[in-house]
């Protein structure tokens, strides 16, 4: 019987259009549809958890900035009326002694003969201590006497011409109060923001930063990290059922704020539950399918972290990366024919279908305690799975990419 | 097969009820595809279950008012298929020396199998089961499935040379399986 080709595909063509429809029975559906519940699941927790961990970590970076920034605004306002203090000369300092008393002079002058000045004067917010200030600074000069302040005065100040003039002199001795610091015996804690604001603009305006000021050289610092957390589970990916340890040794620059970090660590996955598993089909009496789980409980990482990030104050927050490489693991073996359990073994410092190398992606926030002592906390995941591909071993686990989150401690050795 | 694109949009929205009709509508067309590749029904199953989870993942990127959903839906079958062979391609080669020994047995036995001499559909698409994987593949998605060897070289990761020698090699295979069944039918009746 000669069959050629076209014969060969029009019967094996045939056979498959004239071919039963498969049967459909509902509990397919239930299998299905079991499926996407876990994934639904799976994709709310991740949502959970991403939106919870943001919240945490922007609560945090808020918490710790508001703290910098009001020691930051505390600090700077005394070192700058430190600065204004120290670094006016003698003659200078006389002169605008002199200058400002000529200004209370034409104020006190002006508050008595032209209303008007005296309304601009209370038109800025007065507090209880700004009043008990402000007391002060007009009992000054008060003293001298209206006759012998008129008589050292200006005449032209009469002059309804110069009134304007007046105004903006005035307002010069308001801006110039700080200058007075000696005078009046300022209590720095119970100035008004309006006060401080002053005082920034006028020092900032005076007193440019020196040419001859070193520029910022880097800092180096060596250091010590231990952190401890929780990373989702691979097998059931619940967060809250692997522990990950991390040691680390770490070198640190700062640039004018900016911070790169380079180390050496030890990382431990505890509970891991990393599943990999085998098949196979044995041709005995009738087929038997071996399945073998190697279910992977604890992994030993050695790692190297490179990880940027910013300071601000005494807070430092940044993106790192790690390359880890897998020193050893334990492990359940546990072997299924017909899905049945037939033998579990433990063993260490078993690869199979695991990778050497992987990668983790972390951000991360720190903040000084101590000079020598900070407190931090990492929040990341791997981005390289730790399961080969194309293998013998295919993957039986829910999740191969887990998120973690760490509390870390850090010590500096040399600073 | 025509699909309403109401019922696919409410897919894509992950109503499941709709999601349930999709997948009772998608099976009768997807799933002898699956079988076709996969042996057995329990694989062709899981294999069924993992694309239909494809196809929801991906409804929502879909232009459903453009796109013809079962060529779509048929294209995201193949290439799963193709994927999971190329990812188990090693453990198939395990299997597949059993199923040389289980060729030689085929071509040994002196009476043929009932099953095969019965000579209906399930029997002559069994005999796909006897090629080996590659030439299986490239035969089915040439003949049945109506790709060109351009397609099929692309879909496969080969070169278009390679896919016709699978094919040439697969015909070969399949006429000398069927003219030995020819020939026991006829000492069959002779007796």
């Amino acid at each position: 019987m000669n069959i050629n080709n076209k014969n060969i595909d029009q019967i094996f063509k045939d056979a498959a259009h004239a071919e039963k429809a498969p049967e459909y029975n509902p509990v397919y559906w239930e299998e299905m549809s079991a499926i996407l519940d876990a994934k639904d699941a799976k994709r709310k927790r991740f949502v959970y958890w991403t939106i919870s961990g943001a919240s945490v970590f922007v609560l945090l970076l808020s918490i710790l900035f508001t703290v910098n920034y009001k020691d930051v605004k505390e600090t700077t306002v005394l070192n700058e009326i430190r600065k204004v203090e120290q670094s006016l000369p003698k003659e200078t300092h006389s002169e605008v002694e002199y200058n400002n008393t000529t200004s209370k002079e034409k104020e006190v002058n002006i508050a008595e003969n032209n209303s008007f000045s005296n309304e601009k004067v209370q038109d800025l917010p007065q507090t209880e201590s700004n009043n008990r200030i402000e007391n002060q600074f007009f009992q000054s000069f008060a003293e001298a006497g209206k006759e012998s302040v008129l008589k050292s005065s200006n005449p032209q100040f009469f002059d309804n011409s110069n009134i304007d003039l007046v105004d903006d002199e005035v307002d010069k001795s308001i801006e110039t109060k700080p200058t007075k610091a000696q005078d009046v015996n300022w209590d720095i804690n119970k100035l008004s923001p309006l006060q401080i604001t002053s005082i920034e603009e006028n020092t900032s305006r005076k007193f440019q930063p020196s040419l001859f000021e070193p520029k910022p050289r880097p800092s180096y610092s060596l250091y010590a990290k231990v952190s401890f957390g929780l990373m989702e589970n691979y097998k059931t990916s619940r967060p809250f059922e692997s522990g990950l340890f991390d040691l680390s040794l770490n070198f640190e620059v700062n640039t004018n704020n900016l911070l790169i970090r380079a180390g050496v660590g030890a990382q431990q996955t505890s509970n891991a539950d990393l599943i990999v598993s085998h098949r196979k089909k044995v041709y005995d009496y009738g087929i038997v399918e071996v399945q073998s789980d190697l279910s992977y409980q604890g992994l030993w990482d050695i790692y190297i972290p490179l990880e940027l990030g910013y300071k601000y104050r005494k807070t430092a927050f940044g993106v790192g990366v790690q390359a880890n490489y897998l020193i050893s693991t334990t492990m359940n073996l546990n072997v299924y024919e017909n899905h049945k359990l037939t033998s579990s073994e433990w063993f260490t410092g078993k690869k199979n279908g695991l990778k050497s190398f992987s990668t983790q992606a972390y951000l991360w926030l720190e903040h000084s305690l101590t000079p020598r002592i900070a407190l931090g906390l990492k929040v990341g995941t791997n981005i390289s799975g730790r399961l080969v591909k194309n293998s013998n071993y295919f993957n039986n686990s829910s999740t191969t990419n887990p998120i973690y989150g760490q509390l870390a401690l850090r010590f500096n050795i040399l600073k | 097969m025509h699909i309403d694109v109401k019922l696919l949009k409410a897919c894509a929205k992950n109503k499941r009820k709709a999601q349930e009709e999709l997948y009772k509508a998608c099976f009768l067309f997807l799933m002898p595809i699956c079988k076709r590749f996969h042996q057995n029904e329990a694989d062709a199953h899981a294999a069924y279950n993992d694309v239909f989870l494809k196809i929801l993942n991906n409804l929502s990127k879909l232009d459903l008012d453009e796109v013809p959903f079962p060529s779509w839906a048929k294209r995201v079958m193949t290439n799963a298929l193709i994927d999971e062979y190329r990812r188990n391609k090693k453990y198939r080669e395990q299997i597949q020396k059993c199923d040389e020994e289980r060729k030689l047995e085929f071509y040994s036995k002196e009476v043929v199998n009932d099953a095969i001499t019965d000579y209906d559909e399930r029997s002559i698409l069994r005999l796909l089961d006897y090629l080996k994987p590659d030439s299986k593949r490239v035969f089915i998605l040439y003949v049945i499935e109506g790709y060109s060897h351009k397609e099929i070289a692309h879909i496969m990761n080969m070169s278009v040379g390679t896919s016709k020698w699978h094919l040439s090699i697969a015909r070969q295979e399949l006429r000398e399986m069927i003219t030995k069944i020819e020939n026991e039918k006829l000492n069959n009746l002779a007796i």
